[in-house]
């Protein structure tokens, strides 16, 4: 790239004028300012998740955060990269994480996922900009895969009784009997994703904020409550239980793992509604949305092949 | 045309910084030696007329046009020839150029019979005055406005630019706003030379004084129309604003002639309309002067050729600039050294401080979308640049780099700095010059 790098040059003596070339100026957004906004959007979210489960909720997060940060400092430093913590993406995979995992799992274990997360998820195939999947869902899928007890009990909120979460009953009858438990998200869960307003307002600031493509979520959760309606169950329990908004709005949004075009944004989000009410309603697992996004993650190359804009597609040169 | 309604629209919503709107444009005085570079125009240099020593007038031919694609060059000011040497140019090159120094006594040379309608007189008279007044595109890309006049496809629409689409500059603004006679004279004589049925004058909606005036101007004369365009960067570039006023999509690698099309912008035509019925050559240009090294950014009529030292010492600096733009922000290009002269193209001086600059930098692209999601050319600009920083020059011509109209957009939103637009550019030039070995071989 050295073409575009700016040079000095000297004018009359002690001045000198830089010469580069255009544009001369930038949208006030950075990689950095993009991420905190991210974590800044997900606040409400943890909060609610501390009001619910208490205080192991906040040792999760912590763990999760630091096993992420602490990774992803070693690995630039053993790819010899400068390391560029304060950009915020490690912290964020590390809380994206916490949010998908049981409030009262042991703190080790949280530590364990951001690590393999940022370790595998991330570093394994390059770091920032290069991983094929959501470091974050890589993180979860290997506690769930290594820690299958631990990483199925779902305590109640408040007072910790351990018991089954929403999804279990609307596996077994298609609907929920308590649905306004799901909106406020006083309900068994992953610690961050139960309450469906904390999520949506956070999802819609960084909508607004032009940090998320409003195709995603909405493809997602739109073609979620059709494949239910189709179905003859509850669209409106399927939308708001499990991981299905923390999915729509903040995992598969995520700039890496998703596809660059619009078009490619919507066969994206289809995809992900699709094979999460597959997996919900037909496979062994009551969850799906994380596998669905991981599936997802890996067809995006495809899907960007297959969505690319050429222009006229004839260049002066070409057949 | 309600279908345009569902088109969606292009480009992006930037902060305009147009601080200098309610500036008038005042006269620079000129300063005592002025440069006169003979490439002011896109085409072949123009062929100094004048030896050193000559006694020169304002509006003196300097310089005559050398062929068809080509434009001559007055003086803006009395004085004498000092001397015909290379100067270093805007554009970063060395340029032949007429020094001329200023005797100060503002004598002007004996002018062309104004002439009072411009429908009185043949299409040919009123190119040919054009041609002789040296008239380029004053908007940046600097073609030579008689041959927009002499079409060689049927015209039926003329396009009137006045969508200063460029944050920071209002120059265009102001002439809209303080020039509505030769505005209102300049669009009789184009559409009149190109024997177009149309006129219609698109601005975009920041400037509601402007749209206001020219839609009660347009019902008193009814002999042209006025569109409001969205106030999105890069409106004002012809592949956006032709489409998004006629509805006809410019072919790729073709001109707005190509569907009957033909865009000049106001400061040019004022400059058509101070030709016609004044008879004075091109010899000066509103500009914007800003940038936080200026004391107080404002809009400025300086004289051609006058050297960009003394426009910034007229204005004052509150500090030593790091950075000279000559252009908007987004498109203009920056100059080596303060001795560079005001051209014919030139709408903008920025100088700027080292807070205000932007430093790209080589990072991971996201891919986050938001290049593809802003292209006005519907490319797909990370792509494009790392075809281009790789060499890998077919394959970014075959996803139609040539296509890029250098807006500048795509680095403008990477949110991991890439300087996108500067790498498909540096593509964009090999594939040029590629197809053009080929062709001459
Ligand atoms: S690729 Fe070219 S046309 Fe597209 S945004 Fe970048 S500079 Fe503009
Ligand atoms: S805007 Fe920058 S980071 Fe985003 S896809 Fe384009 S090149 Fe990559």
């Amino acid at each position: 790239m050295a073409k575009t790098t700016a040079q000095i040059v000297e004018t009359d003596p002690g001045a000198s004028l830089l010469v580069s070339p255009g544009p001369h100026i930038h949208a006030p957004i950075s990689t950095q300012s993009a991420m905190l906004t991210v974590i800044a959007s997900l606040l409400p979210a943890a909060g609610v998740a501390v009001y619910l489960f208490g205080w192991p909720a906040l040792g999760v997060m912590v763990a999760s955060i630091a096993g992420a940060m602490i990774t992803e400092a070693l690995c630039l430093w053993a790819r010899k990269r400068p390391i560029l913590l304060w950009d915020g993406s490690a912290a964020l995979t590390g809380l994206l994480l916490a949010f998908t995992l049981p409030p009262q799992l042991p703190l080790w274990m949280a530590f364990l996922g951001g690590v393999v997360g940022i370790g595998i998820g991330k570093h394994a195939f390059g770091g920032l900009g290069s991983n094929p999947f959501n470091p974050a869902l890589v993180g979860r899928a290997f506690l769930t895969v290594s820690f299958a007890a631990p990483m199925s009990t779902w305590p109640r909120p408040f007072d910790g009784v351990t018991g089954a979460t929403p999804l279990v009953e609307i596996a077994a009858t298609g609907t929920y009997s308590d649905l306004w438990s799901l909106v406020t998200g006083a309900t068994g869960g992953s610690l961050g994703e139960t309450s469906a307003v904390a999520l949506v307002v956070g999802g819609i600031a960084l909508i607004l904020k032009g940090i998320v493509d409003w195709r995603i979520p909405v493809g997602i959760i739109g073609t979620t409550a059709i494949f239910a309606l189709l179905a003859g169950v509850d669209p409106i329990a399927h939308v708001l239980s499990g991981g299905l908004l923390l999915g729509a709005f903040f995992m598969a949004t995520d700039w890496v793992t998703s596809p660059i075009t619009r078009k490619g944004k919507w066969i994206f989000a289809v995809g992900i509604g699709v094979l999460t009410m597959v997996i919900r309603l037909w496979a062994a697992a009551p969850e799906g949305v994380s596998f669905a996004i991981l599936l997802m993650n890996g067809a995006t190359p495809l899907i960007n092949m297959m969505t690319r804009p050429k222009g006229s597609g004839k260049g002066v040169n070409g057949k | 045309m309600g279908w345009r309604v569902w088109e969606r629209r292009k480009g992006v919503a930037m902060a305009h910084d147009k601080e200098t709107a309610g500036d008038p444009v005042r006269p620079l005085d000129p300063p005592p030696l002025l440069r006169f570079p003979v490439q002011q125009h896109q085409g072949k240099p123009a062929v100094p007329v004048v030896k050193r020593g000559d006694e020169v007038r304002i509006g003196t031919l300097l310089a005559r046009a050398d062929g068809p694609i080509s434009a001559p060059v007055h003086s803006s000011v009395s004085g004498k020839v000092k001397a015909i040497e290379p100067v270093l140019h805007p554009w970063g090159i060395w340029s032949m150029a007429i020094i001329v120094e200023n005797d100060g006594e503002d004598r002007w040379e004996e002018l062309p019979p104004g002439i009072k309608d411009p429908e009185s007189v043949s299409p040919e008279v009123i190119r040919q005055r054009v041609q002789e007044a040296g008239i380029v595109g004053m908007g940046g890309a600097m073609f030579p406005a008689a041959v927009k006049l002499a079409p060689s496809t049927p015209i039926d629409t003329v396009v009137i630019n006045g969508c200063e689409c460029e944050p920071v500059l209002t120059c265009d603004h102001r002439t809209m706003l303080e020039r509505t006679d030769a505005l209102l004279y300049g669009m009789r004589a184009i559409r009149h030379a190109v024997g177009a049925k149309r006129v219609i004058l698109a601005i975009e909606a920041n400037k509601g004084d402007a749209i206001r005036l020219y839609r009660e101007l347009a019902n008193v004369y009814r002999d042209f129309e006025v569109r409001a365009l969205p106030a999105r960067y890069p409106y004002g570039g012809e592949r956006v604003l032709v489409p998004a006023v006629t509805g006809r999509k410019i072919p790729p690698g073709r001109y707005p002639d190509s569907v009957g099309v033909v865009v000049h912008n106001v400061a040019t035509v004022a400059a058509i309309a101070d030709a016609l019925r004044d008879g004075i050559p091109l010899i000066r240009r509103p500009v914007t002067v800003a940038g936080a090294a200026v004391a107080k950014p404002c809009n400025l009529m300086i004289p051609i050729g006058t050297p960009l030292e003394d426009v910034l010492k007229a204005v004052g600096l509150r500090e030593r600039p790091r950075e000279i733009v000559m252009g908007g922000p987004m498109m203009g290009i920056t100059v080596a050294s303060d001795d560079v002269p005001v051209i014919k193209g030139t709408s903008g001086v920025l100088a700027r401080t080292e807070a205000e600059l932007h430093h790209f930098r080589e990072s991971a692209c996201l891919r986050c979308g938001r290049c593809v999601d802003a292209c006005p050319a519907g490319l797909m600009p990370t792509m494009l640049a790392r075809l281009s920083s790789r060499g890998l020059f077919d394959k970014a011509d075959e996803l139609g780099a040539t296509e890029c109209m250098e807006c500048g957009l795509c680095s403008y939103v990477c949110p991991a700095d890439l300087p996108l637009t500067q790498l498909i550019r540096m593509g964009k030039r090999e594939i040029i010059k590629k197809a053009r070995a080929g062709r001459g071989a």
